[in-house]
């Protein structure tokens, strides 16, 4: 089940302002404010969120972004991975498609 | 008493000053859900426990809206690159344009309105997004009866979120006697700055709330449908009322928007252009009038009331021969699940 | 204005008219409530449950709550007779044969409370306190929560509530509300046992939950009911028949997450809850502790207090 209908050219955005992050220990406890949902991120989602808020990227645009900002390598990171963490966050309500971008 | 009440309610008058009456006004305006309301007009003034009162009704409202723009979000999410720009309809219209009518008001579901012809690409696209007919409604006789007979589809309720929408297609049941010109509405709706989703200009949102408190006749919620009637005719420009007489018999709702601006006039005294004997659009029937005075006080003859308003209610929406055949149905089904308690061996 | 006086100085006539007019107005920690109820059980298990509780039986102001004891239909006011607890709005509540008037009280408060409150994060769970901080005992997975709760009063520590744990979002301080301790079936004579019977109200057999009986709250827990504190202990307990007791420390993280869920209230409450959780479960220390026996819990949950520095 994904929120809605995305292809590879499918432009992704996020917006940071609405979340309230509280790091404990090594976990992204992140309040959504439009939502009221509470959710316990990994860093993975939340450089994803991060790279995001900051411009609207594809799958492939996304990855070498988040790679650069989490410090990995894509061999310990691989592309799927960053694409299943966008759909999660999709999901979620967390990142959307940008109006207009395909 | 409900007057009174009710003109306190939306700060016309003061607040009864001894403690049983005005707990018992909050119990009132609780029960028809316009505390949220009452809330806002009041909140300056409240002090001790009325204010603790005021404060959780605050809260309640706060997250409705909140629900409420989340799952916009997400119907756009879920209709992103259909084209499809769905109408929000009451509540949710309100919301979206922070109108004075959305100040305080309980939203529990979604309705959003579509054009005929986008219904079922919506439909599809929205369980896609994980949305489903509830178990209740899930069966051939059900969606037979609501796509034939009714406005709208059955609740979409969504599987992990628990939210509802409800999508319409027509302002009121096809076979209804009252024929509000839905293209006419959809044409003058616009756009929401940025985003996929539309909503009715100023008159006809007013003409909405009045076809759905008024014209589908089964009076639910009548302290809230006033309530909302009052603050949205409030919030219209002095150029928005003047049209509103006109535009009402354009769109065909002269019936609905009349017993409105009649209610509007005894309830709050609110002066109304364009309504009376000689004028465009006719005032209430008797009958109207007083099975909604009834409703509203809940007064000893309700329950007579309530029988004429449910005959009412689906003549204005079904032909007579359909009418009784569902009447029929609902019936035999009242006896099965009667049947099914009064034995739990045989449910098993 | 009629002031408030101690319930149990109210003569009984006064009281039960008062009841019978619904205009009974009970005042208890952050809850004020009208109560109506023509029933003689009711009365009497105010008079003895609530002993201790300030309540004025003219109506002084409006209230968060209004709980009216009913008949659930005008056909059983005369046979067979059953009452109902009516909140003031639609809920799907049980009724109860007129003997357990008092359990259809106890749970139509409840409700009321847990539905209506949002001025407070509320919390399914027991809590306790001293002068230095609060035990929160989360009922997550039922394991005992009540009978720990009436174990450590009698150590000293203030009754909260075993019901509500309620948390002020402006403050993130727990608030107590203390209300009689509800205790089902063998830990009505464990906690008898060590109160003495004077503090628990005749036992109500055969009701849906089993055997039911209240600990009234103390008349200092109630003095004391505007006195908020921080938590610093978090509990889960987890109660396993004859199991060995063992404590174990958890992530702060999950131990939001584990609370979440727990909260009637939190998905309503919007970032003031979200703060005031995370500042709560920051400035504690949480544990998941098994136990196969109330001795056991109580030997962990005072090391776990000491280690906390209660």
């Amino acid at each position: 089940m994904a929120a809605g209908p995305y292809s590879d050219e499918t432009l992704w955005t996020a917006d940071i302002t609405r979340l309230v992050i509280r790091v404990m220990e090594d976990v992204n406890l992140t309040f959504d404010t439009l939502s009221g949902d509470t959710h316990a991120l990994n860093f993975l989602s939340a450089a994803v969120i991060q790279v995001l808020s900051s411009g609207k990227e594809t799958f492939a645009s996304a990855a070498p972004r988040v790679l650069e900002t989490i410090g990995m390598e894509e061999s310990d990171c691989p592309k799927g991975l960053i694409k299943d963490t966008i759909l999660q966050l999709d999901e979620a309500g967390l990142v959307i498609p940008a109006r207009g971008g395909e | 008493m409900t007057k009174a009440w009710l003109k306190s309610i939306v700060r016309q008058s003061p607040l009864p000053s001894d403690p049983e009456s005005l707990s018992d006004l909050v119990a009132f305006a609780e029960a028809h859900h316009v505390l949220g309301q009452m809330a806002t007009v009041w909140q300056n003034e409240a002090t001790g426990k009325l204010k603790d009162v005021f404060e959780n009704a605050a809260i309640r409202t706060a997250f409705d809206h909140r629900m409420l723009a989340f799952e916009m979000g997400r119907i756009e999410r879920a209709l992103h690159g259909t084209g499809i720009a769905p109408v929000l309809l009451k509540g949710g219209a309100y919301v979206a344009l922070e109108l004075p009518a959305s100040e305080g008001r309980r939203v529990a579901d979604i309705d959003i309105l579509v054009a005929e012809d986008d219904l079922e690409q919506t439909e599809n696209r929205l369980k896609e997004a994980g949305w489903a007919f509830e178990e209740t409604t899930d069966n051939e006789y059900d969606q037979a009866y609501y796509r034939e007979f009714m406005h709208e589809l059955p609740p979409l309720r969504h599987i992990r979120r628990r939210t509802v929408v409800d999508v319409h297609h027509r302002i009121l049941p096809r076979t209804s006697r009252v024929l509000v010109k839905n293209d006419m509405l959809i044409d003058a709706a616009q756009h929401l700055k940025g985003r996929e989703l539309r909503t009715f200009q100023p008159v006809d949102l007013f003409i909405h709330s009045s076809v759905h408190s008024f014209a589908d006749g089964s009076f639910d919620t009548p302290a809230r449908s006033l309530v909302e009637l009052y603050f949205l005719f409030s919030g219209l420009s002095e150029a928005d009322k003047s049209a509103l007489a006109e535009r009402s018999v354009t769109v065909g709702a002269s019936m609905p928007v009349a017993t409105a601006l009649w209610a509007l006039n005894e309830f709050f005294g609110e002066k109304v252009p364009g309504v009376g004997a000689d004028s465009m659009i006719k005032p209430a029937s008797a009958l109207v009038r007083g099975a909604f005075r009834a409703k509203l006080e809940n007064i000893s003859g309700a329950y007579f009331a309530k029988l004429i308003l449910y005959v009412r209610s689906h003549y204005l929406r079904m032909p007579i021969p359909q009418l009784a055949l569902h009447l029929m149905r609902k019936a035999a089904r009242q006896l099965v699940n009667a049947v099914k308690r009064e034995d739990p061996l045989k449910s098993q | 204005m009629e002031h408030f006086r101690r319930l149990g100085d109210v003569p009984y006539p006064e009281l039960a008219q008062s009841l019978k007019d619904g205009c009974l107005e009970m005042s208890l920690g952050p809850f004020s409530k009208r109560l109506k109820a023509n029933n003689s059980q009711v009365t009497e298990f105010l008079q003895d449950a609530y002993r201790d509780v300030p309540v004025r039986t003219k109506l002084g102001d409006i209230t968060d709550v209004a709980v009216t004891i009913k008949s659930p239909s005008w056909f059983r006011q005369y046979v067979r007779r059953q009452v109902v607890a009516d909140p003031g709005f639609i809920v799907p509540a049980v009724p109860l044969p007129v003997r357990l008037s008092a359990l259809s009280f106890e749970m139509g408060l409840n409700l009321a409370v847990a539905l209506k409150c949002c001025r407070l994060v509320s919390f399914h769970a027991a809590v306790v306190g001293n002068e230095k901080g609060a035990i929160f005992i989360s009922a997550h997975s039922g394991g005992g929560k009540s009978t720990l709760a009436s174990a450590l009063m009698v150590e000293g520590y203030r009754l909260f509530s075993d019901e509500f744990g309620l948390l002020d979002m402006s403050n993130s301080l727990l608030v107590p509300y203390p209300r009689p301790v509800s205790l089902k079936g063998d830990s009505i004579n464990i906690v008898r046992d060590f109160t003495g019977a004077d503090w628990l109200t005749p036992v109500l057999s055969d009701t849906p939950k089993g055997d039911i009986a209240y600990r009234r709250a103390r008349p200092s827990d109630i003095e004391e009911a505007d006195k908020k504190l921080s938590s610093k202990l978090i509990v889960f307990p987890v109660f396993t028949k004859g199991a060995r007791p063992v404590a174990k420390e958890l992530a702060k993280s999950e131990a939001l997450m584990r609370l979440i869920p727990s909260s009637t209230n939190y998905h309503l409450l919007g970032q003031g809850g979200f703060e005031a959780l995370t500042a709560m479960v920051a400035g504690a220390r949480s544990y998941e502790i098994q136990y196969g026996n109330t001795d056991d819990s109580m030997k962990i949950v005072k090391d776990l207090a000491a280690g906390v520095g209660l």
